[in-house]
């Protein structure tokens, strides 16, 4: 059930979002929720939890996307979040290294816990401040290619390369469930689910403080 | 209310009329006296306030009502011919008039007698069982044949006996009764030939339901032998009361236990104690009477669900089997057939009260687990029942052990003693060590009691090398002897009873938490076996939702315990941090500015309200979040929290939308980099560590279709925000 359900025509993922403080992850959501229901006020969750039905080659899938909290100080707990994930979208903000490097750690947690199970996507965001980038796209590009992840940019604000990049996703997502029930691998089992490993995330004990 | 000796003083005047065959009179005063007792006993019920209680004197009277209505019974049997004396015309009408009269009455007595034993269901769990089912040929012939007899008998008072007649009459009615006994015998062959051939069907129809290539497992014919009882309930809807029985055993087989179990329930009592001992984690003060009222609780239960399976539950099943499968379309729920699977719930329920401890291991693919897991924590264990003898014996010493205590420590000893013998006989030690791993965890359940009050929020902060000190300080005060303390060595040997008693907790969280899924996972299995229709993922969910409540109504309240008693030193650092941080605003917590939800000095129009609002932000929230003990289902636990992290956005949106009116900004959306900070303030505000062990079995027990959805992302977000909070300890 975690990763999908029947033979392929129902498809349930989950997909979490990554990435520091400011890089602007929440407004990629909202973006995204936006486009679709036209600027609807939200009063629920959405924010932070979405649930999103999309409809991909007569294909039904079902996102649920988890933002998580990008301060250094919530991280200890990231691996209760990413587990059983199916996708994980790591977003850093061009205009700012640190946020850059922070992903690369992000993705070594991310294969290390789940391996080469879940698809990665990089997203490079508020491409339209392309003026102060500080991260080179081709730098950004090769990274990501050595780590089997895409690499897209977007931009929050003027909802830019959103969308190819959640349906982009969905198809990865897709193809490797696709791939799991040919070879006959079972979903990810709830039980044998992430174990804490101490080695890094002892180096989050530090408090930092966020841009808010 | 008459007394009893009012009572029994009427009863032996009814004697004396019965004595003196004064048969009308005492038939009065009889029937009097049953009316008399009937009252009282249900002036008793009501004086509980609808509990059933039952003492001496009800005892008494219940006895005392059975005899009187077995007098009245023969009265009756001796009136009926003075009446035909009285009245000769139309005796043959009379007299079956009579007969269905003494029948009625025979049938009111067979019925009376039947809730008796309901009061005392410990002593005969079998007695709800009320047969219903109709009669055969044979019977209703034997039936025709009496009420024959009695009118040829009557007939024969009238006439003369030498006449002719009544020779005629003896061989007309011996002709009449062979007749109808023959009669009868073909009907029941013909029946009997019915019975097999459609027995025959249901076992083909079986057989297709359950066909496998390879044979079947033990569990498939056990499933497949419940399925054909199903078929058989379903095509005639008759209670099969008796043959459900078996069945009821046949269940329990199936949820794991290997022992055919044979004996009647009260037989199972030991089982019970064991299980009361090792699951139920009382408080050591009234840990005795706790106990008692446990195994009544499992008694009732155990009798309850026998009365569920046999009567009410399988005969409600039938008119309700369909409306679930369409309900389940429709996605709405029926009253009745909740009910039914309540009853089903309650059932298994029971079952998993009173087999828990006992058929741990039984099943074959969690033996092998089991025979790992017990090599892993037998070492631990030897040790702490080595320490934990040596303590008792040290204590035993002692003088200045008061008597609650000594009896606990003598509890203790028993459960030692119990254990060593049966190590000796038998060798899978690990079902019967429940009750030494509980020894240390009464213990454990000692300091977690004097701890709570200290533990509350007005209590002051330590640094963590005091902390421990406390605590293994509180052991000592825990333990019935005093003098402990100054010993340095003996502190040390605690500290590693605490230690070694906490891993034995968590080893025994474990395999509680492995045999819940696993009861939950067969309880699944057999509902979809008796609803093909909820065989499907959404039906599955609704069985599961559906099993929830009655399952973890039982549970919750022990397993809370347990999960408290093994998450206690993190317990205790959030009772430190939320002391510590009561008066730390959002602002401390890193909150974004924007949502710190104060007003503007400037907007001082609507200030009365405003300020009380700033006075303190999210309050709303905490309450919700104050709320979630007070749910016992894990599902409602989640809509609790989904609704606690919705109302963080509604506060906001409250907040902003009266800002709003009077020109201010609109609402910023909460992403999980506002949510968890705000989330992390509310539950300091909350001030309920025990959050923390809510939120692990929440987290365990989870259906994994939520786990996905917006309750487990809600639930994610909650413990992370606690394990920030307890992280904040090393700051203190």
């Amino acid at each position: 059930m975690a990763a999908s359900t029947g033979g392929g025509r129902n498809f349930n993922f989950k997909v979490v979002l990554l990435g520091e403080g400011c890089v602007g992850k929440t407004s990629l959501v909202l973006r995204y929720v936006e486009n679709k229901f036209n600027d609807k006020h939200i009063t629920t969750l959405q924010a932070s939890f979405l649930n999103k039905k999309l409809n991909i080659g007569g294909k039904r899938v079902n996102l649920a996307v988890w933002d998580t909290a990008g301060q250094e100080r919530f991280h200890a707990l990231g691996p209760i979040y990413y587990r059983d994930s199916n996708g994980a979208i790591l977003v850093y903000d061009i205009t700012d290294e640190d946020s850059f490097q922070k992903v690369k750690s992000w993705v070594k947690e991310l294969r290390r816990m789940l391996g080469t199970d879940v698809c990665l996507c990089i997203v490079g965001n508020k491409i339209d401040l392309e003026k102060s980038r500080n991260v080179t796209v081709q730098e950004a590009e090769s990274y990501a290619a050595s780590v089997g992840a895409k690499h897209f940019h977007t931009s929050a604000k003027m909802g830019r390369g959103i969308e190819e990049l959640f349906l982009n996703l969905s198809k990865n997502m897709i193809e490797k469930a696709e791939e799991n029930v040919g070879r006959g691998r079972p979903g990810n089992n709830r039980q044998s689910g992430v174990t804490v490993v101490d080695d890094d995330t002892q180096q989050t004990s530090g408090k930092s403080g966020c841009c808010g | 209310m008459r007394n009893m000796n009012c009572l029994l003083k009427e009863i032996s005047e009814a004697l004396r009329l019965d004595n003196e065959n004064n048969e009308k009179e005492a038939y009065k005063k009889y029937v009097d006296c049953i009316f008399a007792i009937v009252s009282n006993l249900m002036e008793a019920v009501k004086s509980q306030g609808g509990e059933v209680v039952v003492n001496h004197t009800i005892m008494k009277q219940v006895k005392l009502i059975q005899q009187c209505t077995d007098r009245v019974a023969e009265l009756i049997k001796i009136i009926i011919p003075q009446l035909n004396q009285c009245s000769i015309t139309d005796v043959t009408a009379r007299g079956t008039a009579e007969t269905t009269v003494c029948q009625t009455e025979k049938g009111q007595h067979g019925r009376f007698s039947a809730p008796v034993p309901e009061l005392l269901p410990e002593n005969n769990p079998h007695a709800v069982v009320v047969k219903s089912r109709s009669l055969t040929p044979m019977e209703m012939a034997s039936k025709q044949n009496q009420s024959l007899m009695i009118a040829f008998k009557a007939r024969m008072l009238r006439l003369n006996r030498s006449d002719f007649n009544a020779y005629n009459y003896s061989l007309a009615i011996q002709r009449k009764m062979m007749e109808n006994i023959a009669i009868a015998r073909a009907q029941e062959e013909e029946l009997a030939r019915k019975m097999q051939a459609r027995n025959q069907r249901l076992e083909h129809e079986a057989a297709k339901r359950f066909a496998s290539p390879s044979g079947m497992s033990e569990d498939e014919k056990k499933l497949k032998k419940i399925y054909k009882k199903i078929l058989e309930y379903e095509n005639e809807a008759v209670p099969l009361s008796e043959d459900l029985w078996p069945v009821y055993e046949d269940v329990k087989d199936i949820v794991g236990q290997r022992r055919k179990n044979n004996e009647s329930f009260e037989n199972s009592n030991p089982e019970q104690d064991e299980h009361a001992e090792g699951f139920m984690v009382e408080s050591h003060l009234n840990a005795r009477s706790l106990k008692k009222e446990n195994i009544a609780d499992d008694h009732t239960n155990v009798t309850s669900s026998n009365g569920n399976i046999t009567n009410d539950n399988i005969s409600l099943h039938s008119p309700t089997l369909f409306n679930i499968g369409s309900d389940n379309e429709n996605s709405q729920k029926n009253s009745s057939s909740e009910n039914e699977v309540k009853e089903l719930g309650v059932f298994g329920c029971s079952q998993e009260h009173t087999e828990n401890d006992v058929t741990k291991s039984s099943t074959d693919g969690q033996q092998q687990d089991l025979k790992r897991r017990d090599r892993i924590v037998s070492w631990e264990r030897r040790q702490a029942k080595l320490l934990m003898k040596e303590v008792n014996k040290r204590c035993a010493l002692k003088t200045c052990v008061n008597m609650e205590d000594d009896d606990d420590l003598d509890y203790l000893f028993e459960d030692d003693n119990e254990e060593a013998t049966d190590i000796m006989y038998s060798s899978m030690s690990f079902i019967r060590t429940s009750p030494e791993i509980d020894s240390p965890l009464e213990e454990e359940k000692k300091i977690d009691k004097n701890q709570i009050p200290s533990r509350s929020v007005s209590h002051e902060i330590q640094s963590p090398s005091s902390l421990v000190h406390q605590d293994s300080g509180d052991l000592y005060q825990s333990l019935p002897y005093s003098g402990y303390k100054e010993r340095v060595s003996e502190f040390e040997e605690a500290k590693k009873i605490a230690k070694l008693s906490h891993e034995a907790c968590e080893s025994h969280l474990k395999t509680i938490c492995e045999d819940i899924h696993c009861y939950l996972e067969k309880l699944l299995v057999l509902m979809t076996i008796a609803y093909e229709p909820l065989d499907t993922p959404v039906g599955k969910d609704q069985c599961a939702v559906s099993l929830e409540e009655p399952f973890f109504k039982q549970l919750w309240k022990s397993l809370l315990l347990l999960f408290r008693v093994v998450n206690f030193r993190q317990e205790q650092v959030l009772a430190c941090v939320m002391t510590k941080y009561q008066s730390a605003t959002l602002s401390d917590l890193n909150v974004n500015k924007k949502l710190w939800l104060t007003s503007n000095l400037g907007q001082s129009m609507s200030s009365g309200k405003s300020y009380e609002k700033s006075a303190k932000p999210y309050e709303k929230v905490v309450t919700e979040l104050k709320r979630v003990g007070d749910h016992y289902t894990m599902l409602s636990k989640l809509e609790c929290i989904v609704k606690v992290c919705r109302l963080i956005c509604e506060c906001v949106d409250d907040h902003y939308g009266k800002s709003q009116q009077e020109g201010g900004k609109k609402a910023p959306s909460i992403g999980a980099d506002d949510l968890v900070p705000i989330l992390c303030y509310c539950v300091i505000q909350s001030a309920t560590p025990q959050l923390a062990s809510e939120c692990e079995a929440m987290a365990e027990f989870i259906q994994e279709g939520y786990l996905m959805g917006e309750e487990g992302y809600c639930l994610t977000t909650l413990r992370t925000a606690l394990s920030f909070v307890t992280s904040l300890f090393s700051e203190i």
